[in-house]
C-alpha cells in the first residue's frame, strides 16, 4: 500500500520534471526558430538591398548616441528598481518634464542672445539648459515619490504599480493641457548645429551627437562615483540589500529613497534635454515611448544593475538604428523591434544579459 | 497653532491652485472659476487641518491657521495672474507657451472681459476680491475643523447599518427611476434644454444606487425582490430613453463587457494586462473584415451566404481566444511589473500592425460599412438595439464570471493572485490557469469588440489605442477589483459621466490618472469592493473594530 503511494508520488515528481524539461525544450526550440528566421531574413534582405558601408557606420554612430540618451533614462529605472523593487512607470514623464523645462530655459537664453554670442556664453547657456531640465525633473520625481509612492511602500505589489501608471498618465495629460497639443521646437544654438565629416569617408558626426556622448559619459561617471564612493551611495546600496537592517544601522530610509529618486530623475532630466536637442521636437507624449525603451534597456542589461543599464541602452540604441534596414522593414516598425527584444529577453534570459542583481524570485 | 506648518500647507494649496490654473480650469468654467477656487481653498484648508493626530485646536487657532493658508494660497495665483495680465496687455501671446492662458482665461479670474484684459484695464478689483474670498474660505474651512466632533464621523458610518438608513438605501433607486419617469410626463418642464442630459444623469444615478441597494439588501427574499424589480426596470429602460441617452448607455455597456473580461485577468488572476485593447481590436477587426462589403479579405464568404453578426461573433471570439493564448505563452514566466510593460508592448504592436498592414486591414482608412446585427428580422443597428444586445452580452458574461469565480478554476486564480509560489506548491497548474485567464479575458474583449464594430459601423486603428486599455483598467480599479457591481459602477462613472459633463471630457485622462493614485492611497479596494478583497486589504482594520465591538 505504502509503496504504491510512494511510486505514485514519484511518478508525480517525475511528471513535474518532465513538464519542466518539456517547457525548456519548447522554449529553446522556439529560440532556435526565431534565430534562424532572423538570420534568413537578414541574408535575404542583404542580397536584395545594397546599403553602403558608410550607411552602416553612420547608422551605428546614430545608434550609439541614441543609446547614450536611453542609458541616462534607463539608469533611473534601474536605481529605483534596485531599491524599491518597483518600476517607476512615470519615469518617462519625468524625463519629458525635464525636456520642457530645458526648452523654456533655452528660449530665455535665445532671447537674451547668449546662445549665438561668444563661445563661453553659448557653452554656459547649454549647460544651464541641461541644469534646468535636471532641476525640474528632480522636483517632479521627488514630488512623485512623496505623493504617489511613499504611502504605498508596504502595500501589495500591484498597488504601487497601478499608482505609478496613474501618475504617468496624469503627468502626460497635465502637460498636454498646460503646454498644448502641438510640439515645441528646440532651436539648436549654432555651436552645436551641423557636424564634422570624418576625412574622406563621407561619414558625418553631428555636433549634437558629440555633446550627447560627452554629457552622458560624464553623467554616468558621476553616478558611478556617487553610488560607489560616497557615503549616501553606500547607504543606497545598504537599503537595496536590506531595508530593515539598514534602518537599524541608522540609515534614514525615507531620505535615501528620496535621494535615489532625485538621482534617477536628474539623469532623466538631462536625458530629456538631450532628446530635445536630438529630435528638435518636444511634445507631451515624448517621454512615453523613450521611457518604455529605456525600461527595455534596463531589463536587457539586467534590472538593478547599473553597468548593465548602460550596456543594455547602448545595445538597444544600436539594434534599433540598424534593425529596420537589416530586416528590410519600414522605420515605423522600430518600436516593434524594441518591444520584441524586451519580450525575447524576458523569455530567454529574464535576469538580463549582464545578470540581474536580484534573484528571479524577487522579480 | 503652528505658523510654520500653516505656511507650508498654504504653499501646497498655492501650488495646487496654480496647477489648476495652468491646466485651464478658468477657461473651461468661465466666471464660475472664482467660486470653484474658493471652494477648493476652503476644502483643502479643512482637509489639511483636520487630521492632526487627534490634537484638537481651539476655534480661534484653527481659524487663524485657516486664514494663513487662504492668504498664502492667494499669493501664487495673484502673482501669475498679474504677470500674465501684464504680458497680455503688452500684446504678448502667452498661450504660445502655456496653451490655456488666453485673455479670456485671465478675464474669468479677474472678472474682466477679453477686450478689457487686452487693453490693460486694472485687474486689481478682481484680484482683491479673489484674495478676500480665499482668506474667508480658508478661515471657514479651518474653523470648521475645530467645530467638528468625533460623534458626527461615527454617525455617518452607522447610517447605512441603521434600519431606517437601510430602507432608504433600498428605496432610493426606485425614487430616482420615478423622477426619471417624471421627466417623461407631458408638461413637466425641468432642466429646460438640458432635459435629456438630466434624464441621463438620473438613469446613471438609478443604476448606481441600484447596485448599492442590491448590496445593502438582506440575502434571501429581500434581495431577490429587489433584484427582480431592478432587472425589470433596466429591461424597460431602453424603451423610455431617447436616442442620445441610448447611445451613451450602449457605449457604457460595451465597456461593462470589456471590464468584466479584464476583471478576470487583473481582478481574479492578478495579471496586470495593459494591452487588453489588443483583444478588443482583434475582435472588432475580425468581425469587421469578415462582414464588411468592401473588406480586403474573404469578401463575405459567399459560400456561407455572407457573414452576419451571429456567424461572425464566434469567429471573432475564437480569434480573440487564439491571440489571448498566443500572447499569454511568452509572458507565462513573468510577474507583476514586467507583465504590465510587455502586455503594453503587445497592445501597441497590434495597433501598429492594424495601422501598417494596409493590404490586409486597410491601414488608417479602417474598415467601413460593417453590417448591423439582426435578430429574428429585427435590425439592431441602432443605439437601442446595441444597448439591448450589450445587456444580453454583459448578462451572459457576468453569469460566466460568477460561475467561474465560484469554481475550482476561480479559486486557483485567486490563489495565483495571492502568491504564485504557494499556488504552485498547492499543486495548481500555473501554465493552464494563466492561459485560461488570458483566453477568457480575451474572449470577452473580442465579443465586446464585435459589438463595438457593429455599433460604430466604421472602425479605424485609432479606436484601439492604449488609452482604451487605461480606460478599462481605471474603471475596474475604481469600481473595485474583482467585483462585478464595481465594473458597472466604474463604467458609469468613467465612461458615462464624461459624456454628460462635456467640459470635463477634456480632463478625462488627467482625472483618471489622478483618481488611480488617489484610490490606491485612500481606498485600494475600490468603490464597490468584492467582499473577499475588502477583507484582504482592510483585514486588520476590520479585525480591530471587531475586537472593539466585542
Amino acid at each position: 500500500m505504502q509503496t504504491s503511494t510512494k511510486s505514485a508520488s514519484r511518478k508525480k515528481i517525475l511528471g513535474g520534471i518532465r513538464q519542466r524539461t518539456l517547457s525548456r525544450i519548447l522554449i529553446y526550440s522556439f529560440g532556435i526558430i526565431i534565430t534562424s528566421l532572423l538570420i534568413w531574413r537578414i541574408v535575404v534582405v542583404a542580397e536584395q538591398t545594397s546599403y553602403t558601408s558608410q550607411y552602416w557606420v553612420s547608422q551605428t554612430i546614430n545608434g550609439l548616441l541614441l543609446g547614450g540618451v536611453y542609458a541616462l533614462v534607463a539608469l533611473g529605472y534601474t536605481l529605483v528598481y534596485g531599491i524599491l523593487f518597483m518600476i517607476n512607470f512615470a519615469h518617462g514623464e519625468v524625463m519629458m518634464i525635464g525636456g520642457f523645462a530645458g526648452y523654456f530655459t533655452l528660449q530665455i537664453f535665445t532671447t537674451l542672445g547668449w546662445t549665438e554670442g561668444p563661445a563661453y556664453l553659448a557653452v554656459l547657456s547649454i549647460l544651464l539648459v541641461i541644469a534646468a531640465g535636471m532641476v525640474a525633473s528632480v522636483l517632479t520625481g521627488m514630488t512623485l515619490e512623496r505623493i504617489a509612492y511613499r504611502p504605498l511602500r508596504t502595500a501589495p505589489r500591484l498597488v504601487p504599480l497601478i499608482s505609478a501608471i496613474g501618475a504617468s498618465f496624469f503627468l502626460q495629460y497635465a502637460a498636454l493641457r498646460i503646454f498644448g497639443p502641438s510640439p515645441v521646437n528646440y532651436r539648436k544654438p549654432t555651436l552645436i548645429a551641423g557636424g564634422w565629416s570624418l576625412g574622406e569617408t563621407g561619414i558625418i558626426v553631428t555636433r549634437t551627437g558629440v555633446l550627447i556622448a560627452v554629457i552622458s559619459t560624464l553623467m554616468m561617471i558621476g553616478l558611478f562615483i556617487i553610488v560607489r564612493r560616497s557615503k549616501i551611495g553606500r547607504a543606497m546600496r545598504a537599503v537595496a540589500e536590506d531595508k530593515e537592517t539598514a534602518s537599524l544601522m541608522g540609515i534614514d530610509i525615507d531620505k535615501v529613497i528620496a535621494f535615489t529618486f532625485a538621482l534617477g530623475s536628474a539623469l532623466a532630466g538631462a536625458g530629456g534635454v538631450m532628446i530635445g536637442f536630438h529630435n528638435t521636437l518636444m511634445k507631451f507624449n515624448t517621454g512615453f515611448i523613450p521611457g518604455l525603451k529605456a525600461f527595455t534597456a534596463a531589463v536587457l542589461g539586467g534590472i538593478g544593475n547599473i553597468p548593465g543599464a548602460m550596456f543594455g541602452a547602448i545595445l538597444l540604441g544600436v539594434l534599433e538604428a540598424l534593425g529596420p534596414s537589416a530586416l528590410g522593414l519600414p522605420t515605423e516598425y522600430k518600436d516593434v523591434i524594441a518591444f520584441s527584444l524586451l519580450v525575447l529577453v524576458l523569455i530567454f534570459r529574464p535576469m538580463g544579459l549582464l545578470g540581474e542583481v536580484l534573484a528571479e524570485e524577487k522579480a | 497653532m503652528n505658523f510654520k506648518e500653516s505656511i507650508r500647507l498654504g504653499l501646497i494649496t498655492s501650488g495646487i491652485l496654480i496647477f489648476l490654473d495652468l491646466i485651464g480650469l478658468p477657461l473651461t468654467s468661465g466666471s464660475a472659476i472664482v467660486f470653484i477656487f474658493t471652494i477648493v481653498v476652503g476644502l483643502l484648508s479643512f482637509l489639511m487641518l483636520r487630521n492632526r493626530n487627534g490634537e484638537r485646536s481651539t476655534l480661534l487657532n484653527a481659524s487663524i491657521s485657516g486664514s494663513i493658508i487662504g492668504a498664502i494660497s492667494s499669493i501664487g495665483i495673484v502673482t501669475i495672474t498679474t504677470i500674465f495680465a501684464r504680458l497680455q496687455a503688452d500684446g504678448i501671446r502667452v498661450n504660445k507657451v502655456f496653451a490655456q492662458i488666453l485673455p479670456e482665461h485671465t478675464g474669468a479670474l479677474t472678472g474682466l472681459t477679453k477686450v478689457e484684459v487686452l487693453s490693460g484695464a486694472s485687474i486689481w478689483p478682481g484680484i482683491l476680491k479673489l484674495c478676500i474670498l480665499f482668506i474667508v474660505a480658508g478661515t471657514i474651512g479651518g474653523g470648521l475643523t475645530a467645530l467638528q466632533s468625533d460623534k458626527t464621523s461615527s454617525r455617518t458610518k452607522q447610517f447605512s447599518s441603521s434600519p431606517y438608513g437601510r430602507y432608504a438605501l433600498l428605496v432610493l433607486p426606485f425614487l430616482l427611476f420615478g423622477s426619471f419617469m417624471l421627466l417623461k410626463v407631458e408638461g413637466v418642464q425641468i432642466g429646460g434644454e438640458d432635459e435629456n442630459t438630466l434624464g441621463l444623469l438620473l438613469v446613471f444615478l438609478f443604476i448606481s444606487t441600484a447596485l448599492f441597494a442590491f448590496r445593502g439588501a438582506r440575502p434571501g427574499n429581500e434581495r431577490k425582490l429587489i433584484s427582480i424589480a431592478i432587472v425589470f426596470l433596466i429591461l424597460v429602460l431602453p424603451q423610455l430613453t431617447d436616442l442620445f441617452q441610448n447611445a451613451v448607455l450602449s457605449a457604457v455597456i460595451i465597456f461593462v463587457v470589456m471590464g468584466l473580461g479584464l476583471n478576470i485577468v487583473v481582478g481574479y488572476a492578478g495579471l496586470l494586462d495593459l494591452g487588453y485593447v489588443a483583444f478588443f481590436g482583434i475582435g472588432a477587426y475580425t468581425f469587421g473584415l469578415l462582414s464588411a462589403p468592401e473588406s480586403f479579405v474573404l469578401v463575405n464568404l459567399p459560400a456561407f451566404g455572407g457573414v452576419t453578426f451571429w456567424s461572425g461573433l464566434p469567429i471573432a471570439i475564437l480569434a480573440g481566444v487564439i491571440t489571448g493564448v498566443l500572447l499569454g505563452i511568452p509572458v507565462l514566466r513573468m510577474r507583476g511589473d514586467y507583465l504590465a510593460i510587455v502586455t503594453l508592448g503587445f497592445g501597441e504592436i497590434i495597433r501598429l500592425l492594424l495601422l501598417n498592414l494596409r493590404d490586409f486591414t486597410g491601414g488608417p482608412g479602417g474598415v467601413l460599412n460593417i453590417p448591423a446585427p439582426i435578430v429574428f428580422g429585427v435590425d439592431l443597428g441602432n443605439p437601442k438595439g446595441i444597448f439591448y444586445l450589450g445587456m444580453l452580452f454583459s448578462g451572459i458574461v457576468a453569469f460566466i464570471t460568477i460561475r467561474l469565480r465560484d469554481s475550482r478554476l476561480g479559486r486557483s486564480w485567486i490563489a495565483l493572485r495571492e502568491d504564485e509560489d504557494v499556488a504552485r506548491a498547492m499543486g495548481i497548474n500555473l501554465v493552464a490557469i494563466k492561459l485560461l485567464a488570458f483566453a477568457t479575458g480575451a474572449a470577452f474583449a473580442a465579443a465586446a469588440g464585435a459589438l463595438y464594430a457593429s455599433r460604430q459601423v466604421n472602425i479605424f486603428p485609432d479606436n484601439f489605442t492604449l488609452l482604451v486599455s487605461i480606460d478599462v483598467l481605471s474603471l475596474i480599479i475604481i469600481g473595485g477589483l474583482g467585483s462585478i457591481e464595481g465594473v458597472v459602477l466604474g463604467s458609469i462613472a468613467l465612461i458615462g459621466l464624461p459624456e454628460i459633463l462635456r467640459s470635463v471630457n477634456e480632463y478625462r485622462i488627467l482625472t483618471f490618472g489622478a483618481l488611480l493614485v488617489v484610490m490606491m492611497i485612500l481606498r485600494p479596494e475600490g468603490l464597490l469592493p468584492s467582499a473577499r478583497r475588502q477583507r484582504e486589504l482592510r483585514g486588520e482594520a476590520i479585525a480591530e473594530s471587531g475586537i472593539a465591538s466585542e
